[in-house]
């Protein structure tokens, strides 16, 4: 009897010495752990910051070549492509002025361009298509879209405009649009 | 937005931590944590009802609390883990090493 309560007592020794054993390994492991969480976000945040960096550079690095740009083809080429990558005149306060920022030229530059370049004459009214264009294609595609948010969407300050913007283009409300293409289907 | 507050109740140190434990505020923390470690003969309870968010830097603290408590064996308990803030602990293996209450 007594020899077993030996045995039990330094087997339970033995497991006590064990769990220690384990519970400092597990604290190196949970250290190392955090060592490499430590590690990934500083990484995460350094590449975070080197792309922030990079954009602002090719960003300026472009508005500088733009500035310089005298041929008008290629404008109105690197115009359609940024527009039609980045889709800014989805945002309603999308304007001419932002325009000019976001490529690097006057606003005077880009009334003259427009004027020689376009069938919209002004840049505004290019913006304007293009938000009615949008539109278009929400109405054909979102049956389930409200008149309010395909306005929202397609970067119209409000509905009154999309609906006379839509009327200007195509001849018939969003509305009747919309039951035209109904009637088709 | 970062708060920490110590107490002691019934025998056990009250560490309660509100807000974002950030990186930005774990130096904030280490410094309110700190008379933690002039103790040696009581447990800890870490209270994180409040606690909306941890980072690596944060649980490095409280892992330096855990050795610490556990070198004068004594225990450090978490109370009130939200379900986000679980899963940290839980993907940073410390729920093997500390206590947890509701």
């Amino acid at each position: 009897m007594k020899e077993d309560l030996k045995k039990l007592q330094e087997e339970n020794a033995f497991l006590r010495d064990e769990v220690e054993r384990l519970k400092d390994e597990l604290i190196r492991l949970v250290s190392r752990n955090l060592d490499l969480s430590e590690r990934l976000e500083v990484d995460v945040e350094l590449h975070r910051r080197t792309e922030v960096a990079r954009e602002i550079m090719e960003g300026h690095v472009e508005r500088q070549r733009n500035a310089d740009l005298q041929d008008d083809g290629q404008l109105m080429a690197i115009i359609e492509m940024r527009l039609e990558k980045d889709r800014p005149h989805l945002r309603p306060d999308f304007d001419t002025k932002a325009l000019a920022e976001m490529l690097g030229v006057s606003q005077a530059r880009l009334n003259q361009l427009y004027r020689k370049q376009t069938i919209h004459r002004t840049p505004e009214a290019y913006i304007d298509n293009l938000r009615t264009l949008e539109a278009l294609r929400l109405l054909r595609e979102q049956p389930n879209y409200t008149i309010a948010v395909i306005a929202e969407e397609a970067g119209f300050t409000n509905v009154r405009t999309l609906q006379r913007r839509i009327q200007d283009a195509i001849g018939m409300s969003p509305v009747e649009y919309r039951l035209m293409l109904t009637r088709d289907y | 937005m970062f708060k920490v507050t110590l107490s002691e109740q019934n025998g056990k140190i009250v560490a309660t931590l509100i807000g974002d434990l950030d990186n930005v505020a774990s130096s904030e923390a280490a410094r309110g944590l700190e008379p933690i470690f002039d103790r040696t003969d009581c447990s800890v309870l870490i209270d994180c009802t409040e606690l909306e968010y941890i980072s690596s830097s944060g649980l490095r603290i409280l892992l330096n609390i855990y050795k610490h408590c556990r070198s004068n064996n004594h225990l450090v308990t978490l109370k009130g883990l939200s379900d986000d803030v679980r899963e940290v602990f839980v993907l940073g293996g410390f729920m093997q090493l500390f206590l947890t209450e509701d």
